[in-house]
């Protein structure tokens, strides 16, 4: 899989993601339920989004090694957070 | 949203605030010249640090959200440019009082690293300066 093969257009000209940044995102939005309720009402969209981003910039820049990359500290970065914040509460 | 609080924080002592997190600093700094939304914040202190620090969208949220809290940060209520932008994203600046806590932060920096250089490791250190413990990972070294 090369960066340049994706993201391609859907034949709408709705842009579509390549499989393994949709998969990830799919994986880290579903692991997002473990942040609290509140936190995520507020602020999980704008998470999703900057995730979205900061997979296809690496999509983008060194294709799907780049996303796989990404894995350890999003997911690192969730469970900290996570928990920072329900020690927190 | 916890807007509309910097009022509310005048008569605070920025100095009580410190230290901050290094992840609130460095969010602090990529603000100071204008607003930005969450992904350009990210990028900013990426390419600010050297790629040193990669705050990850669970750290820059809730480092956002303590900010707003603190009344350091506020929404900006205006859109660089809405036609071009999405509608969803949100855009952050720093208010007058977080000014001055990030400046207090800045100044007990300068302070821990004079104290740093009068010791023996400061004659180490020569005047290249110091390299700055990395903090690799997107936890953005807190």
């Amino acid at each position: 899989m090369t960066p340049t093969s994706s993201p391609t257009h859907a034949p709408s000209g709705r842009r579509r993601l390549p499989r393994a940044v949709s998969m990830t995102l799919m994986v880290w939005s579903a692991l997002l339920r473990i942040c609290p309720r509140a936190f995520r009402r507020a602020y999980a969209a704008e998470m999703e989004q900057v995730f979205r981003a900061m997979l296809l910039d690496a999509w983008r820049e060194r294709g799907l090694r780049g996303v796989v990359r990404l894995w350890a500290p999003a997911l690192g970065d969730l469970l900290l957070g996570a928990g920072r914040r329900m020690v927190m509460i | 949203m916890e807007q509309g609080r910097e009022g509310s924080q005048r008569s605070v002592d920025p100095e009580a605030l410190l230290p901050l997190t290094p992840a609130m600093f460095q969010i602090m700094l990529s603000l100071a010249d204008g607003e930005r939304h969450g992904y350009s914040i990210l990028r900013e202190v990426e390419w600010h640090t050297g790629g040193a620090v990669k705050l990850g969208p669970t750290t820059l949220y809730r480092s956002i959200r303590q900010m707003l809290a603190a009344g350091l940060i506020e929404e900006a209520e205006e859109r660089p440019d809405p036609a071009l932008d999405d509608e969803r994203r949100r855009y952050y600046r720093l208010t007058s009082f977080g000014r001055q806590v990030a400046l207090a932060e800045m100044r007990r920096l300068e302070r821990l690293v004079a104290m740093a250089r009068a010791t023996s490791l400061g004659g180490q250190a020569g005047g290249l300066g110091f390299s700055a413990p990395g903090a690799p990972g997107m936890g953005g070294g807190e």
